[in-house]
């Protein structure tokens, strides 16, 4: 099949983020690495080039239809390119000749910046694992096991995995309506992205963690909550829910190797017009919320909804650059209005064991969001856990108070940003 | 490494603002070698883009209206080897070419801006009154009420941006000069149709200012502090 033939379909998460995208919500997360040593640009290409050998299905771009977009199989290769930007921000992908990510470089680091049309999380983080891979095997002779990859592998990486797991006789989950607390604060200058990393030590929040008998994800989603809580008893008179919208990478509990979009989000919330909230009675909650939405059956619902929407006939009727126009405010109505802000944990990353000693740290950024001026976004690597906010505006209110709350539980916090003058 | 004493948070750079509330962090290290850069000097590619999508709209605007501007003189000349309906639409175009010209920002100062469009209105009215043949009305009423409201904008402007404190104040002036402006507009009309009653016009405008005058006073010292708070946080500027 020549390169050009090839295309396919978006899945029903890409379909809405392609048609969200904006000069702010430029709907791109970044996943990076830093390695030990400088990197080098030319081998860097070869690298990308490689691991375009062996995902050909990301060697696309973003095209618009007449009722959908879609991704075409190109001849162009992406270049990488010295990273100058704010991070996720100044690439519009639907420009002619754009790639739905890009790769850069800066010092040690080596980031790939993805669009959430194409993929979500664990897609963009085994693309980056397979480029270091690449590059380390060019840079410091790092074994390769290069092997021709099957057709049939392909298919499995590109299926549609919410399609494989839709049943169409199990009912969508009520949907709450309702308003939500939203940080009162403006939005920066077009084009700025204002990052804020915490490094934690893992060991110390794991034991903090086991002290409430918690995961970490829960344990840092009740603080997430509480900062929140906090922030609304300074700011607002009439109070509301706060409402976190998190993702849960579906591969966990349905069997996928899509490289492609596979998540859904579920969103506990604290109605803090109840009263006064404990940080034990955040916890309770968030425990029985998630050990009650953390299972296949209730999962399955959520599928369910995410691809109701796109099988609506109206929907797919409507000529794609009229979606463009009504799509933003649809999204901000039904989706992100409803949540106060994000926070989402891409896991534990393991590395291949050959290329770990040269890999320094991992890092993930989540995409800008005008919907959640806020949003949080982590990984754990080796010994740390890294919590990057991104931030539209220019105050760092939750971030103070998150960081600062983590500080009185006696876990050490290192912040580093994007910021310095 | 350096910690906030505020937020007990460790950074690796010290003296230097905090990160998370600025409060500015004490110099703790011995060495002064520099803490390695992790993020470029980030430029934003945005206005720039902004400003060549502004510039392709506004070259092609221009050739549009030079284009027809040139058919409509040649129809008309072919039709009545005169200039003459064409004379009326042709400046009108002009004109509105001329405000797009001081809309699309290429004059950044307010001023120039405020008596740039003056006088592209001043242009106009002179030409639409110069075509019918004689000046009838241009000079007792077109003339001046737009150098009236050049001025008030003028001084408006110079007002606001001297205010320390803007808030209700740039409402509160906004009020006055349009006031000012309809005294203004009032007087040439009614003098123009011949019937200026001086005391009766004056009379009438007070009346007018009256409650304005009051709604302020009582806005700035007697509203409650929280209904000022939501409506300076609903009308925002």
């Amino acid at each position: 099949m020549r390169d050009d033939d090839l295309w396919y379909r978006l899945d029903n998460a890409g379909k809405l983020y392609s048609s969200l995208i904006s000069s702010r919500a430029t709907t791109l997360f970044r996943v990076s690495v830093t390695l030990d040593k400088p990197i080098e640009r030319g081998l860097l290409q070869a690298a990308l080039e490689a691991t375009l050998e062996r995902f050909p299905f990301y060697k696309v771009q973003l095209k618009q239809g007449f009722f959908w977009y879609y991704f075409e199989g190109t001849d162009q290769t992406p270049l990488v390119e010295e990273e100058m930007y704010y991070p996720c921000m100044s690439l519009s992908i639907k420009r002619r000749g754009s790639f739905p990510y890009r790769v850069l470089y800066f010092k040690n680091r080596i980031a790939l910046e993805v669009s959430h049309s194409i993929t979500d999380g664990t897609g963009a983080l085994k693309f980056l694992e397979e480029l270091v891979v690449q590059y380390l095997h060019l840079k410091e002779s790092v074994p390769i096991h290069s092997e021709k990859v099957s057709e049939e592998q392909l298919q499995k990486e590109t299926e549609n995995a919410f399609r494989r797991y839709y049943e169409k006789s199990i009912p969508a989950p009520k949907s709450r309506v309702g308003k939500s607390f939203k940080l009162p604060i403006q939005l920066d200058k077009k084009g700025h992205y204002h990052i804020v990393t915490g490094i934690l030590n893992v060991d110390t929040l794991k034991k903090k963690a086991k002290e409430y008998n918690v995961s970490i994800t829960i344990f840092l989603t009740a603080i997430y909550i509480e900062s929140l809580i906090k922030i609304q008893e300074q700011t607002v008179r009439r109070k509301q829910p706060i409402v976190i919208n998190v993702p849960v990478n579906m591969r966990s509990y349905f069997e996928s190797e899509t490289m492609r979009n596979f998540f859904v989000s579920i969103t506990p919330s604290i109605d803090a017009r109840l009263g006064e909230y404990e940080f034990e009675e955040i916890i309770a909650e968030l425990k029985i919320e998630f050990s009650r939405l953390l299972a296949p059956k209730k999962l399955k619902q959520y599928i369910k909804r995410s691809v109701i929407s796109e099988k609506s006939l109206a929907l797919r009727l409507m000529p794609s650059p009229i979606k463009d126009i009504v799509a933003p405010s649809i999204y901000s109505f039904f989706g992100e209005g409803q949540y106060t802000s994000g926070l989402s944990n891409l896991g534990i990353i393991r590395m291949p064991s050959e290329v770990e000693k040269y890999i320094k740290r991992v890092e993930c950024y989540p995409p800008p969001s005008i919907g959640n001026k806020v949003k949080a976004l982590m990984l754990t690597y080796n010994d740390y856990v890294y919590i990057s906010f991104g931030n539209l505006t220019k105050d760092r209110m939750l971030e103070r108070e998150f960081f600062r709350r983590i500080r009185t539980l006696g876990i050490p916090v290192t912040i580093e940003t994007n910021d310095e003058e | 490494m350096a910690y906030c004493p505020k937020c007990g948070i460790e950074v690796e750079g010290d003296n230097r603002p905090c990160p998370l509330c600025n409060f500015h962090i004490p110099k703790v290290n011995e060495s002064e070698e520099a803490v390695e850069k992790k993020f470029p000097k980030a430029a934003n590619p945005y206005p720039v883009h902004l400003r060549r999508v502004l510039n392709r709209i506004f070259v092609f605007v221009s050739l549009l209206v030079f284009v027809s501007v040139s058919l409509m003189f040649y129809i008309d000349y072919e039709l009545n080897e005169a200039s003459t309906w064409s004379r009326y639409s042709n400046i009108s175009v002009m004109a509105g070419w001329g405000v797009l010209y001081f809309s699309f920002g290429y004059v950044q100062s307010y001023y120039k801006v405020i008596i740039g469009i003056g006088l592209i209105a001043l242009a106009l009215l002179f030409g639409l009154d110069m075509f019918s043949g004689s000046l009838d009305w241009f000079v007792p009423l077109a003339f001046p009420i737009v150098v009236g409201t050049t001025a008030i904008a003028v001084s408006y402007w110079s007002l606001i941006r001297a205010l320390s404190v803007r808030g209700f104040n740039v409402v509160g002036f906004f009020f006055i000069a349009v006031v000012i402006l309809s005294m203004w507009i009032n007087f040439f009309i009614n003098s123009y149709q011949a019937e200026t009653d001086l005391i009766n016009w004056i009379i009438d405008t007070a009346l007018q200012l009256l409650p304005v005058i009051l709604i302020m006073i009582y806005v700035k010292y007697l509203m409650p502090e929280r209904i000022k708070q939501k409506i300076s946080r609903k009308f925002h500027l």
